[in-house]
């Protein structure tokens, strides 16, 4: 579906104007939209996880663990596939107002994606740099969009999602370097074409809603404060996009409708999209590891 | 790639008017390429393995087995995925007369995607009615061609590949039966629309190769002869273009490199076409089993 098509249908928890707001920036965040019953038992969940991750001595199926994890002080970098591991995130993704606020970006038939929850800890090296991610898991159109869920809310110091706006509009970046090796990030090269001094990183309270787009440029520095900020992250999609790599993060709701109906014809977009490596073979880690090897694409 | 980038690329094995036959018309038949040598060592290969079937009594991952298959007389209607069965098919696969072929009729970079040898009886009822192989394994553009050899002489009373002229540039027809269940085949009101009756028969001697585009409508007629009659068929595409849904054939060599560099981004033909089942999910058995639920009806 196009944005046009998708602005016909009646919005169900946007206003028309952050519908609006979405497709012309690649971006929107607001406040107050989820319940407090979604919020408190999305934000149980992700405690009885970090709890759970105290049996765990280093990263699995489940949980991302940075090399200081201990029993004592859980550092749980990211809860991986969060549908598979607790029963709510999966209700979450299904049954809340979440898929609701994805429908009035995908258009009325919605699929799901993938999942995760990050978690930025204090000083930590979670910073991630300019990418899109797009480039990751490639579909045969753009609707993808990323819903993020801000557990805890999240201040300027904390390392907000930052996007660059109308980047959406733009192009896409290899995110490879001059070898031809992956980064996981936009080359250095390419980020003098793109307006990072607009970036803009909304903040909010606890239970913020941020959207953004799978072509929009995005990053996130690091937490300068002394307080975890999780932020729960799914994707969704028009249920005509269909991907056209291998997933990298696949999870047992991929690909399943979870608004409307499975769709009859795909919707293919012919502008440019750079080839991800095979991950089934190279294998994915997580952007943490990709970015990690590469130099280039700082972030601010 | 288009047909006129790849025509821009210097031909290996085909002629230049071979080529432009097959982009004009959707198909190609070109004898004399394979080598005796080749030819035998396909033809010893497939009886090996005609015998082997000997100690099955039903269809399994290798072998598509008639109800009529005993350990006396063999009956295989197909032999699936030869590349992982013997490793002369995937040599004739990437290292034969047969790559360059595929080069010459997709561009220099050529990606490996699926393969079968069909054996159609004398008086057997492997009739194939009048298809296109693209909707069941729909990739991100219609580069897919088939290849296929055949391993004695066909005349017009072995029930030749046919194929109907000009098809594949006309329309993406549904090949699904009105209650959505898939036929494998184009309804009788869609098959006068094509003009069967243009048909052209793809005759030839031992070793022939056959180029079908994976948009061409083909089919073909029961085998009137008291000999069986082999083919087998190699599908490849563009290293740009990109499946999207699970393949209903796979195999360990599906998406690899047979031939010049993986692609650096994707080319996707705005051109839908409609959503197959999800044979991870449906499971898919052959297009035998799937045409065979109606009556068998003549290919034309």
């Amino acid at each position: 579906m196009t944005p046009e098509d998708i602005l016909k249908h009646e919005p169900r928890m946007l206003t028309q104007t952050q519908r609006e707001f979405y497709f012309e920036t690649g971006y929107i965040s607001s406040e107050g939209l989820m319940p407090k019953e979604w919020l408190e038992a999305v934000r149980g969940a992700s405690d009885e996880c970090m709890e759970d991750s105290r049996k765990e001595t280093e990263s699995g199926g489940k949980f991302d663990l940075a090399p200081e994890h201990s029993a004592e002080h859980p550092h749980v970098r990211r809860i991986k596939s969060p549908v598979d591991v607790h029963p709510i995130f999966k209700k979450f993704a299904i049954e809340s107002p979440f898929a609701d606020i994805a429908a009035d970006l995908v258009g009325p038939n919605v699929k799901f994606h993938s999942c995760k929850i990050n978690y930025k800890h204090p000083g930590g090296g979670e910073v991630v740099k300019w990418h899109q991610d797009i480039c990751f898991w490639p579909h045969t159109n753009y609707s993808p969009v990323t819903l993020g869920f801000y557990l805890d809310g999240c201040e300027d110091a904390q390392g907000p999602l930052t996007l660059i706006p109308q980047s959406h509009k733009g192009d896409l970046f290899p995110h490879y370097d001059d070898e031809g090796n992956w980064t996981g990030t936009v080359p250095p090269r390419d980020l003098a074409s793109l307006a990072t001094d607009k970036a803009d990183g909304p903040t909010g309270d606890k239970g913020t809603v941020l959207a953004l787009n799978c072509r929009t440029v995005h990053g996130s520095k690091r937490n300068e404060t002394d307080r975890v900020r999780p932020i729960l992250l799914y994707v969704y999609t028009s249920a005509d996009a269909f991907p056209w790599a291998y997933h990298p993060t696949h999870t047992s709701l991929s690909g399943e409708i979870v608004r409307g109906e499975a769709a009859k014809i795909p919707h293919m977009d012919s502008r440019p999209c750079p080839v991800p490596p095979d991950w089934s073979k190279s294998g994915y880690g997580s952007i943490f590891t990709s970015q990690e090897k590469s130099d280039g694409g700082g972030m601010m | 790639m288009t047909p006129e980038d790849i025509l821009r690329h210097k031909p290996s094995a085909l002629s230049q008017e071979q080529r432009e036959f097959f982009f004009e018309n959707g198909f190609v038949a070109a004898e004399g390429l394979v080598s005796d040598e080749w030819l035998d060592r396909l033809r010893a290969r497939s009886d090996e393995f005609i015998d082997r079937s000997r100690q099955y009594s039903e269809s399994n991952k290798e072998y598509d087995l008639s109800p009529d298959h005993t350990s006396d007389k063999p009956y295989v209607r197909r032999l699936r995925a030869p590349v992982d069965r013997h490793p002369d098919f995937w040599k004739f696969a990437h290292d034969s007369v047969f790559t360059e072929v595929a080069a010459d009729l997709v561009g220099p970079d050529v990606k490996f995607h699926s393969c079968k040898v069909n054996y159609k009886h004398p008086g057997g009822g492997e009739v194939v009615k009048w298809h296109q192989d693209i909707p069941a394994w729909p990739h991100t553009n219609f580069s897919p061609v088939t290849l296929g050899v055949y391993f004695h002489d066909v005349g017009e009373a072995e029930g030749p590949l046919a194929c109907i002229p000009g098809s594949h540039k006309g329309e993406l027809y549904s090949h699904f039966h009105e209650d959505r269940t898939w036929s494998g085949y184009l309804s009788k009101d869609d098959l006068l629309k094509a003009k069967p009756e243009n048909a052209m028969n793809l005759t030839g001697k031992a070793g022939t190769i056959i180029a079908i585009n994976c948009r061409t409508i083909h089919g073909s007629m029961d085998n009137k002869t008291d000999r069986e009659r082999p083919l087998l068929l190699y599908v490849y595409s563009s290293a740009d273009a990109f499946t999207w849904m699970p393949s209903p054939t796979p195999t360990t060599k599906s998406g690899e490199i047979v031939r010049g560099k993986a692609a650096q981004f994707v080319h996707m033909d705005p051109h839908a076409i409609e959503v197959p089942p999800n044979w991870d999910k449906e499971g898919y058995g052959s297009i035998f089993a799937s045409q065979r639920k109606e009556t068998l009806a003549k290919a034309s």
